[in-house]
């Protein structure tokens, strides 16, 4: 069951705001088959937000960001990122942004430093400045030690970090994390939640997914609700969550799923 | 159990060959291939039984002990990926004895059950050289079924908790894949031995009965015992046989028992060290960045691993074999050299299959089609050119024969060239299917499927007519003698040319469709 989109959910988005957002999704849409995956998504994240895509599992918050970076081409509409149509001059787009890459995307089979050094002269950089970033983000995330280890050896929290350096070392003006916190122990989670803080107030925007309403509430200012390949709601975090915690506006919205009385009652036996 | 776990294996065997059209289709010819191969070997065997019929029967031992040792062998090479491992029903309440009976039985109704079973059945054609021999054949068909699957099994089991390594892991298939491949070798030492035993029946004979008595041959060699009428030794060896099958089953239940409880986990590899010097050799951009990394993932990654000691090792074996029996005039022997870009061919084109998922990097950092055509062949070219020379100048060299070396370095250099820029433009369109990074090499997707075959004969179709030209000059050659290294000219020229436009029209191709390129490569239908 869902809730219809409330009146303060859609800003209506004009050909300029494309240029003053960091990023902005004009009706992206994807089918797979009968599966409507995403259902023409068009979203605003403003410059220097720290945006929370949410949205319960299958609701279309991979696949959206999938046409954002560049990976799954959409059936219609596109991607601006800083102004550059992700579809038309990807080359611009993707120099402007950094991509958390899930863990099967990274070639694991470098040494961390080795992933680092690859992906900084993939985006063009200088071998003085891959060097010397890398040996910085190493060190900020905690992972010198492994620098000389394989990726593939990496426990899922380290290959986060590797993923979240490789996808900052060219100092993009956005960053996109697809669950970013997922399998990260609390440790490094903070030391996340804070690189993406200080980056966030020196200018940067951030579009992270999650379905964890806790940290998003915490550390996002912007949140959008995704389910059924739908925006239901996006804006400010108070906007969004209307006096309500995040978890109620978000249940609101997407429905929950009652359990009958009679369910599993052989569970109680 | 047993019934619940082979149909378990039967539907995971079911939708591995129907996931996808393309999968139809090559199972459709995987299975036709296989008919006619079966074929084939019924059409030997009913011939020799016409003819020779007193061979067949020592032969089929021979045979038999063989398909054990390539249980073995092979178990051990899909050990990684085992569908139906011991671990996978650990959280379930089962105990170990059906369990390993059940999983032993589902391995027989896999791809290699459904082979041995075959074969066992076609060697009956071989056993009714008498009515005795083949009840007895008969009678120990399903001994000889479950001999092979529990050497497998119990063998690969024995030696999983050392498999646990990755060093151990990744060297042992190369060491297998080697032995594999070279098995033609081993074949002709073999047949060079039995020939010297055959000078000498009698040694020939008791060479047979001792592998028949063995654990390996024993379910053979009852119907062999009983075809010479020695009734007594058929009992002796009866014994051998049951005391094999029911010693492999309690290794093998006492194995999975063990891993139910304690399951073996994977161990990484530890730190790498050095690795400095490739950085150095190529330039600090992207080109020299996807040279450097191909060239890493060839020495760490066994999927490429394989393909890597393979591609020099085959045309010099092939070398080798042909030199030593004198099959070709030695002055010819530098043509052969052409192996090598043929082989070449579907390397570069299934380049972006063995990225599978990884692609996306590539795809993220918004790379150029063009550098990422032009580093991957790069990194193949440094290895492939200078090879090519090795080969031909090395044949010529040793067997003394530099009649045709200039023309065959014509022709070498050339389509390793073509079959560079060739694979650059084709494996966009077709970049096949490889197994998942981290997955055995022999596993699913390890034929490329029919993709890579499509791939592979317009990569030869491309090289055959490119090489035209080149042919012409050498057939000149035979008149004006100095034709040949004008051929060589312009076979270099002609290769280069095809490299770079394999590069810029790959690159361009990639880049408009490297998002579909990526879904090809990642989907499991």
């Amino acid at each position: 069951m869902r809730l219809a989109i409330d009146s303060f959910s859609l800003v209506p988005v004009t050909d300029q705001q494309q240029h003053s957002a960091s990023l902005a999704l004009r009706h992206l849409t994807k089918r797979f088959g009968p599966k409507v995956a995403a259902d023409d998504v068009s979203l605003d994240v403003p410059v220097g937000s720290m945006f929370g895509l949410l949205g319960p599992n299958g609701a279309g918050k991979t696949t959206t960001l999938s046409m954002t970076t560049g990976l799954l081409r959409p059936d219609a509409g596109t991607a601006f990122v800083l102004g550059a149509n992700v579809w038309e001059d990807p080359a611009a787009a993707k120099g402007r942004m950094g991509v958390l890459p899930e863990a099967e995307q990274m070639f694991n089979r470098l040494t961390g430093r080795e992933l680092l050094r690859y992906t900084g002269l993939l985006r063009g950089m200088a071998a003085e400045d891959v060097v010397s970033r890398t040996d910085e983000l190493l060190e900020a995330l905690g992972l010198t030690d492994a620098a000389s280890k394989l990726v593939v050896d990496y426990s899922s929290g380290m290959t986060k970090k590797i993923g979240l350096a490789s996808a900052l070392i060219h100092a993009p003006r956005l960053l996109i994390l697809d669950e970013p916190f997922e399998s990260v122990d609390p440790v490094s989670g903070e030391t996340i939640r804070s690189i993406l803080r200080s980056y966030v107030a020196g200018g940067g925007t951030v579009v992270l997914s999650s379905h964890v309403m806790e940290l998003v509430e915490n550390l996002c200012d912007h949140v959008a609700i995704m389910a059924e390949g739908r925006v239901l709601a996006a804006g400010t975090l108070d906007d969004v969550r209307a006096g309500q915690s995040l978890q109620e506006r978000f249940l609101g919205m997407v429905g929950v799923h009652q359990l009958g009385e009679e369910s599993l009652s052989w569970l109680r036996s | 159990m047993v019934a619940q776990l082979v149909t378990l294996q039967l539907r995971q065997l079911g939708h591995l060959l129907t996931r996808s059209g393309w999968a139809i289709v090559a199972t459709v010819f995987s299975g036709l291939g296989a008919l006619g191969f079966l074929g084939a070997l019924a059409a030997l065997l009913i011939t020799l039984r016409a003819f020779a019929p007193e061979m067949l029967p020592p032969a089929m031992v021979v045979v038999g002990a063989a398909a054990v040792l390539i249980w073995m062998l092979g178990s051990l090479l899909i050990q990684g990926s085992h569908q139906l491992a011991p671990e996978r029903f650990a959280l379930l309440p089962l105990r170990p004895g059906p369990l390993a009976r059940g999983l032993a039985a589902a391995s027989a109704a896999g791809i290699g059950g459904v082979i041995t079973i075959g074969l066992l059945l076609l060697s009956l054609i071989a056993w009714s050289v008498s009515l005795p021999a083949l009840l007895a054949m008969v009678l120990m068909l399903p001994v000889a079924l479950a001999t092979c699957v529990l050497a497998g099994r119990a063998f690969s089991a024995l030696l999983a908790r050392a498999f646990a390594s990755r060093k151990t892991r990744d060297f042992t298939s190369i060491l297998l894949m080697m032995a594999l491949v070279s098995t033609g070798l081993w074949l002709q030492f073999g047949i060079m031995a039995a020939y010297e035993l055959g000078e000498n029946l009698e040694a020939l004979e008791r060479f047979i009965n001792i592998i028949a008595t063995t654990p390996f041959g024993a379910a053979f060699g009852v119907p062999l015992a009983v075809w010479h009428g020695e009734y007594g030794i058929a009992a002796i060896r009866l014994v051998v046989a049951l005391a094999t099958v029911a010693l492999l089953l309690w290794a093998w239940t006492a194995q999975v028992g063990a891993r139910l409880v304690n399951p073996i986990q994977m161990r990484g590899s530890g730190t790498i060290r050095g690795g400095g010097l490739l950085e150095r050799l190529f330039p600090a951009t992207p080109v020299g960045a996807i040279a450097v990394r191909s060239l890493r993932y060839r020495r760490r990654d066994p999927r490429m691993i394989i393909n890597a000691v393979l591609m020099p090792f085959l045309p010099v074996f092939v070398m080798a074999v042909w030199g030593m029996n004198g099959v070709l005039p030695l002055d010819l022997l530098p043509y052969l050299a052409l192996f090598l870009p043929f082989m070449l061919s579907t390397v570069v084109g299934m380049d972006l299959a063995y990225d599978h998922a990884n692609f996306a990097t590539h795809l993220l950092t918004g790379v150029s089609g063009k550098d990422d055509r032009a580093g991957r062949a790069l990194a193949i070219a440094v290895i492939a050119v200078p090879f090519a020379l090795v080969l031909v100048l090395g044949s010529s060299a040793i067997f003394g024969a530099w009649d045709h070396t200039v023309a065959a370095l014509a022709l070498t250099l050339s389509s390793t060239l073509i079959a560079l820029g060739a694979g650059s433009w084709l494996g966009v369109y077709l970049p096949g299917r490889a197994p998942r990074p981290g997955a055995s090499p022999f596993g699913k997707g390890s034929s490329g499927g029919i993709q890579a075959l499509v791939q592979m004969l317009a990569s030869v179709a491309i090289i055959g007519a490119l090489l035209l030209p080149t042919i012409g000059l050498l057939i000149g050659s035979v008149f004006v003698p100095w034709l040949n290294w004008m051929a060589l000219l312009a076979g270099t020229a002609i290769g280069v040319a095809t490299l770079v436009l394999g590069i810029r029209v790959g690159g361009k191709a990639l880049d408009k469709r490297g998002p579909q390129v990526l879904q090809a490569v990642t989907s499991e239908s």
